[in-house]
């Protein structure tokens, strides 16, 4: 069968070269396509120093011998560790060993001092924090007849007696308590 | 460095050998970012991609959108583009890819024809009508039944062989280039334009024979 025998089916289907889309479509087509690489450009250029660095760092590590691999996965792992750390230890802060803003109502008990172990008796109250989430949780009728400093060693946790002990220290072993409580 | 390019209307009005300069000269300054010069290139080539997008999925809407991710995705690989083919080889076959790549992610889904908006100047072609009009025993067929039956039967060519009709029938691509674009055999090319033939003109017998 040769090209003649579609001779009549070619003619046909070049109708479909008539099929156009609506009068002034392509002036609007152009103008579409350039803004969407224009916001491509914008975005590019906002996030361009991240793709440089992350492709650089990409780029060394799949060129890098094996040795140098390993060196470079213990770098990550240590970053990834230290920034996890920094941030615990941050958040660690902010939340237990913030000082305090108000002198709470009470006897300061130093460290090390005599009193300290009668002070340890006794049922101070939380520290003021500035931590939206423990003012919420703050109650009005919480007192405080002992007031923590942000370096003193306190704990409401129940360690056993000895146990993360600073040498030449005494810790303190406080509790929370209410007026209700008493 | 290059001057850049203020407007469409100079590639429109050079020769042949002088138009290929330019684009070269056009796609050396897209490659560096030069807005403009790509503006020159997709009103030149936005014609051809947008009818191969149209061809291929028979509608509109969806033409529009691939031809406009056709070149959204030419820039965004232009600057990897050498200069071994013809950037018009280069974005036909971008081009053939993402209309590939939709169809067949439209594959299970039923396809709408919409011919609503398309300006039909058939009505003009003497040909035409004189096939409609000769060859169709059914006298009182128009033209808009003969175009909802071809495009009918076009869809149900697979999409090869689809490409193939759109590229060299309708388009005027010749087998060889065609055969560079779809990185496939002449040979190849004019088995699977024979088959799609004969396929359409079983679909349009009441037409063509």
């Amino acid at each position: 069968m040769s090209e003649n025998d579609f001779k009549a089916l070619r003619s046909l289907l070049r109708m479909k070269r008539n099929e156009k889309p609506p009068p002034g479509y392509f002036q609007s087509f152009t103008s579409e396509v350039m803004t969407r690489v224009k916001f491509l450009e914008q975005d590019k250029a906002q996030v361009g120093w991240f793709f440089r660095v992350s492709r650089w760092l990409w780029a060394s590590w799949l060129k890098s011998e094996s040795e140098i691999k390993s060196g470079w996965n213990g770098l990550v792992r240590t970053s990834a560790l230290t920034v996890v750390g920094v941030s615990v230890a941050t958040l660690c802060f902010s939340f237990f060993l913030a000082p305090e803003v108000d002198s709470p109502v009470g006897t300061s008990v130093e460290v090390g001092s005599s009193d300290a172990s009668a002070a340890a008796t006794a049922q101070p109250s939380l520290p003021r924090r500035q931590s939206s989430l423990l003012s919420v949780v703050e109650p009005a009728n919480l007192t405080s007849d002992l007031r923590i400093r942000t370096l003193d060693l306190a704990s409401t946790n129940l360690f056993p007696d000895g146990l993360f002990r600073i040498p030449d220290q005494r810790s303190v072993r406080v509790g929370f308590g209410s007026n209700g409580d008493r | 460095m290059e001057a850049p390019v203020d407007s469409v209307a100079l590639v429109h009005s050079l020769s042949k050998t002088e138009e290929a300069e330019e684009l070269r000269r056009l796609v050396r300054q897209a490659q560096a970012g030069n807005l403009k010069a790509y503006d020159a290139l997709v009103c030149k080539h936005q014609e051809q991609i947008y009818g191969l997008c149209y061809h291929m999925s028979s509608n509109h809407d969806d033409a529009n959108d691939l031809a406009q991710d056709s070149f959204v995705k030419a820039w965004q690989a232009l600057r990897g583009f050498k200069a071994d083919s013809s950037f018009y080889t280069w974005i036909y076959r971008i081009a053939v890819n993402t209309c590939l790549n939709h169809l067949k992610s439209r594959r299970n889904r039923s396809v709408h024809i919409s011919l609503n908006d398309l300006e039909i100047q058939a009505e003009n072609d003497p040909a035409l009508v004189e096939l409609v009009s000769y060859r169709t025993p059914r006298r009182d067929a128009g033209l808009g039944e003969l175009q909802q039956r071809l495009n009918e039967a076009f869809l149900k060519l697979s999409e090869e062989h689809r490409l193939v009709v759109t590229l060299h029938d309708i388009q005027g691509i010749p087998h060889d280039q065609i055969a560079s674009l779809l990185k496939i055999n002449v040979g190849t090319v004019r088995s699977r334009l024979f088959y799609a033939r004969q396929q359409l003109q079983v679909f349009l017998g009441d037409f063509v024979d």
